[in-house]
């Protein structure tokens, strides 16, 4: 097999090994700060969410960057190349130095087998991505667009109000849940949903859910579902500054009611009573109902994260070979 | 679509005369756009002399109604919750009683408040 086609495999291999690894590495973390972490103020909130998402990625860039420094030191200083210590059956995780042995038949297999069903789940989420999008760019053509409102009313008895879109995200209602709700509880949505469109919260809801298929899954489903939870309770925090907390807790109230009211019966869309769904709006409301959340400083959790990429960096040299080392055993 | 719910029914003509002018499309354009809504049947059309007058098969409502279930029902299965944030998640309900608990709740806090709003 050609030599380049072989070291790109023993790169590819290290990557996935190192996602694996931050997988792990990210569980232990989450179930650290899973505990506190709902206290926490909902931007920080957020934040700390989409970070933690991107623990898994960030560990095996990180890392790979770390497995690949001395090599790729040596390019711009030849002094510091070691590849010539080590005998010619060595696996070399180097850019001018390529593996001469050959990689195992079943690991060439596997990868091919992880990145098609990688790029098979990516084809089906992004496809589910455009019909959604194109859903909504129909509604949002065909409704009745109110610019000095931002927003776009929708004629439905359906009791909705969404934002939706990823770069230019817009605000759709119905007539009839505008109709349903008292000016001030009106007025408490419609900052809500603002709120989500200034923080293009949808953009980071896809790009997290992305991210969250390099955790376990009930670890990534944990993230996926707490950052919702969290981008709502931001948006509500900032609805409040616009109207008063009771009035953007009675607003949830109000259209909780009447999605449920509509929705009673009315299969596909009967009601799912889960134990987190009864969390969701009891936190948001509760949350509204109880003092201000004060600020939460994510230094600590960006220093820890900052010290372990210091040290992963510090110990590039031995991470290389211990990387050698390992895809020796693993890929021949 | 907008159009023909507003005037009711027209020929290609008469959108063009309507619509494309304002926004610079060619009456082909035109034609063409109401024959592919045509084949997809979202309008229907007859033969008046020589030319097709169209009017929407359904109503701007029906219109707004398949497309928002579609959308609802999309979200229901999780497949569009990447690209929408619902005010009140669409999948899942607070029930009867933790609704009326949080209703009391916000109740109280208002009659705390002096606020006479129910």
């Amino acid at each position: 097999m050609n030599p380049v086609v072989q070291s790109a495999q023993l790169f590819l291999l290290a990557g996935v090994a190192f996602l694996g690894l931050g997988a792990v590495g990210s569980a232990g973390v989450v179930g650290l700060v899973r505990s506190q972490l709902p206290s926490w103020e909902p931007r920080a909130r957020h934040h700390a969410i989409a970070l933690l998402t991107a623990l898994p990625v960030l560990t095996a860039l990180a890392l790979l960057v770390a497995v690949s420094l001395p090599s790729l030191l040596a390019l711009g200083i030849p002094g510091l190349d070691h590849c010539m210590a080590h005998e010619d059956a060595h696996t070399h995780l180097c850019f001018t130095h390529l593996p001469v042995a050959p990689v195992h038949a079943g690991v060439t297999l596997s990868l091919a087998l992880l990145l098609g069903v990688g790029v098979l789940r990516a084809s089906l989420a992004a496809r589910r991505v455009a019909r959604a999008l194109r859903v909504v760019g129909v509604l949002a053509r065909v409704g009745e667009e109110q610019p000095e409102h931002g927003l776009t009313i929708v004629d439905t008895a359906l009791p909705l109000c969404l934002t939706a879109g990823l770069l230019r995200p817009r605000v759709l209602i119905s007539r009839s849940l505008l109709a349903s709700l008292h000016s001030d509880e009106r007025a408490a949505v419609l900052a809500h949903e603002r709120a989500h469109v200034r923080r293009r919260d949808a953009l980071t809801g896809s790009i997290v859910r992305a991210l969250s298929v390099f955790h376990f899954p009930s670890v990534g489903a944990w993230l996926v579902s707490e950052l919702d939870v969290a981008a709502e309770q931001a948006c509500d925090e900032e609805a409040a500054t616009v109207m008063d907390r009771v009035t953007v807790a009675a607003a949830i109230l109000t259209v909780e009611r009447a999605v449920s009211t509509s929705f009673m019966g009315a299969q596909p869309f009967g009601p799912v009573a889960v134990a987190f769904g009864a969390r969701a709006v009891e936190r948001r409301v509760e949350a509204l109902l109880a003092e201000p959340p004060r600020p939460t400083s994510l230094w600590a959790l960006s220093s820890a994260l900052g010290v372990a990429l210091v040290a992963v960096l510090v110990n590039a040299t031995e991470l290389h070979h211990v990387a050698e080392f390992l895809l020796s055993v693993v890929a021949h | 679509m907008n159009q023909l719910w507003t005037s009711g029914e027209g020929a290609a003509k008469e959108v063009h005369a309507a619509l494309g002018k304002r926004r610079g499309i060619t009456l082909n354009t035109i034609q063409s756009t109401l024959k592919r809504l045509f084949e997809k049947r979202l309008l229907e059309r007859d033969k008046v002399s020589h030319a097709h007058i169209y009017r929407a098969r359904m109503s701007r409502e029906e219109f707004h109604r398949g497309l928002l279930g579609e959308l609802v029902g999309d979200l229901m299965h999780g497949q569009a919750d990447a690209v929408v944030a619902a005010f009140v998640d669409l999948t899942e309900r607070a029930g009867p009683e933790h609704l009326a608990r949080l209703e009391a709740m916000v109740a109280e806090r208002r009659r705390v408040l002096g606020d006479s709003r129910e």
